[in-house]
């Protein structure tokens, strides 16, 4: 817990030095375990001019398990869960995939890839990326109407 | 806090009972009384509660003196610590919990290096025993060596400091010298130098020598000022030196096949919940493991010279 604590004070310091674009991150409580992150849409994706909101839950024996990233802004994605928890869960935060030497700073930084470029091979909401597959002016339209509902 | 000691005494009583009939069991006992050693550490009257214990006091069981030395550890009675340690090494040469409080009680007392001896010693006992504890005691090292070079540290500000005062004397005193001189010189002597004296020439000639003195003491302690200010500038920990997964400088880097080293602790630790490299997470286990020393002796060079990093 302790060690967890410094690896992510040193991980938070670093962010800080050198913010990435698009990103703000916001410790919540003074453990650090958990950080309120803001996203903005990349211009050139369809999520352009959405802002999201989003909640990276550190679990105590970080770096050994993966850290829990959650949309609080509702998003119209293949690789977000369409419910209240909108749980972004793939890839490099799999437990089984999950590699201790990866950093908050990649695992945001993919999260804004993936805003960008939707992976629908590896997909939580299987009919969204049905639908990205097969008729994506439809999923961009609806995608589109989700930011400016939800994300401005 | 009554009731406490007094639960706590019920207990001691009741587990008296339970094990006195068994003394060849005697491990049993110490483990319950391990067990309460922490009740005992908040007790106000330590010395009562601790009292029931002395009968049980066998000189020739390690686990009594290295009891003993925790509860002497926890009522800061350090010298005595380190007697009930050497006991206990000396009965179980491989005691790990000796080792550890010695190490505990030598820092306490101001002996760093012998304090980094013992506790190193712990360690490598502890992952040679597969202790559990060994998370704890890796920690406690690096603490000691961060202790070790504060002390190191405010030595060496005293020296300079002392340097600094001494230097800044002498250069006083031969100022004080000078001005004396010039104020018994006979040139200066208005009757034997036959001159109009007014004062003023000898006046000015001693202010050059005081200004001087002072210009020289103001370049001093520059010096002095910038080389205390460069210590703290190049605060930075090469990667090289740092464990990937706690960020950390290493204690003890094992690598792996792939030529990435980590702290032996924590890799460990991380092994036990996947058998996977940390980096590429192809299959990794123990065995593959093998020491970098001289990575690790990179790390020990560092760390003597930059205590702070411990906490960096």
């Amino acid at each position: 817990m302790a060690q967890a604590a410094k690896r992510i004070t040193r991980e938070y310091t670093e962010i800080e030095a050198n913010p990435p674009q698009g990103i703000t991150i916001q410790p919540i409580d003074e453990d650090m375990f958990k950080w309120n992150i803001e996203i903005t849409g990349p211009k050139e994706s369809i999520y352009a001019g959405g802002t999201f909101k989003l909640l990276l839950t550190l679990p105590t024996n970080y770096p050994f398990k993966p850290p829990v990233l959650s949309f609080q802004t509702k998003i119209y994605h293949p690789n977000v869960t369409n419910d209240d928890k909108g749980s972004m869960c793939l890839g490099i935060l799999r437990s089984d995939q999950w590699k201790p030497s990866c950093k908050i700073l990649a695992v945001l930084e993919m999260a804004r890839g993936l805003l960008m470029e939707p992976n629908p091979d590896d997909a939580v909401e299987t009919s969204i990326a049905e639908q990205y597959k097969s008729d994506k002016a439809a999923f961009e339209k609806t995608a589109k109407a989700w930011v400016k509902q939800y994300a401005k | 806090m009554l009731r406490g000691i007094t639960s706590v005494r019920r207990n001691f009583i009741l587990k008296r009972e339970l094990f006195f009939p068994l003394p060849s069991k005697g491990g049993r006992f110490f483990f319950s009384f391990a067990g309460c050693r922490k009740r005992i550490s908040r007790a106000v009257d330590t010395e009562s509660l601790f009292g029931p214990f002395r009968i049980i006091k066998d000189s020739t069981n390690a686990a009594f003196f290295t009891n003993r030395a925790l509860v002497r550890l926890r009522m800061d009675m350090y010298e005595q610590v380190i007697d009930d340690c050497l006991k206990a090494i000396d009965l179980i040469p491989s005691s790990l919990k000796a080792y550890s409080y010695l190490g505990q009680a030598q820092l306490k007392l101001g002996y760093p290096n012998e304090a980094l001896s013992s506790t190193l010693r712990a360690y490598e006992l502890a992952i040679a025993q597969r202790s559990p504890s060994v998370g704890t005691i890796a920690t406690t090292c690096l603490e000691v060596k961060k202790k070790r070079w504060e002390l190191s540290e405010e030595r060496r500000r005293a020296r300079e400091s002392n340097l600094l005062k001494q230097v800044t004397q002498i250069i006083e005193r031969d100022a004080e010298r000078e001005v004396d001189l010039i104020l018994r010189s006979p040139t200066w002597d208005p009757i034997e130098s036959g001159r109009d004296y007014t004062g003023s020439e000898a006046q000015d000639k001693i202010d050059d020598v005081r200004s001087a003195a002072r210009e020289k003491i103001q370049t001093l302690e520059d010096v002095f000022g910038k080389a205390e200010a460069e210590r703290y500038r190049k605060r930075e920990v090469p990667d090289y030196l740092i464990d990937n997964i706690t960020f950390s400088v290493m204690l003890d880097p094992v690598i792996t096949k792939h030529g990435h080293s980590y702290d032996r602790v924590t890799l460990l630790d991380h092994l036990k919940r996947s058998s996977t490299d940390p980096l590429t997470r192809e299959p990794l286990t123990e065995k593959d493991l093998r020491p970098n020393l001289a990575l690790k002796a990179a790390c020990e060079t560092f760390l003597k010279e930059n205590g702070w990093a411990v906490d960096w």
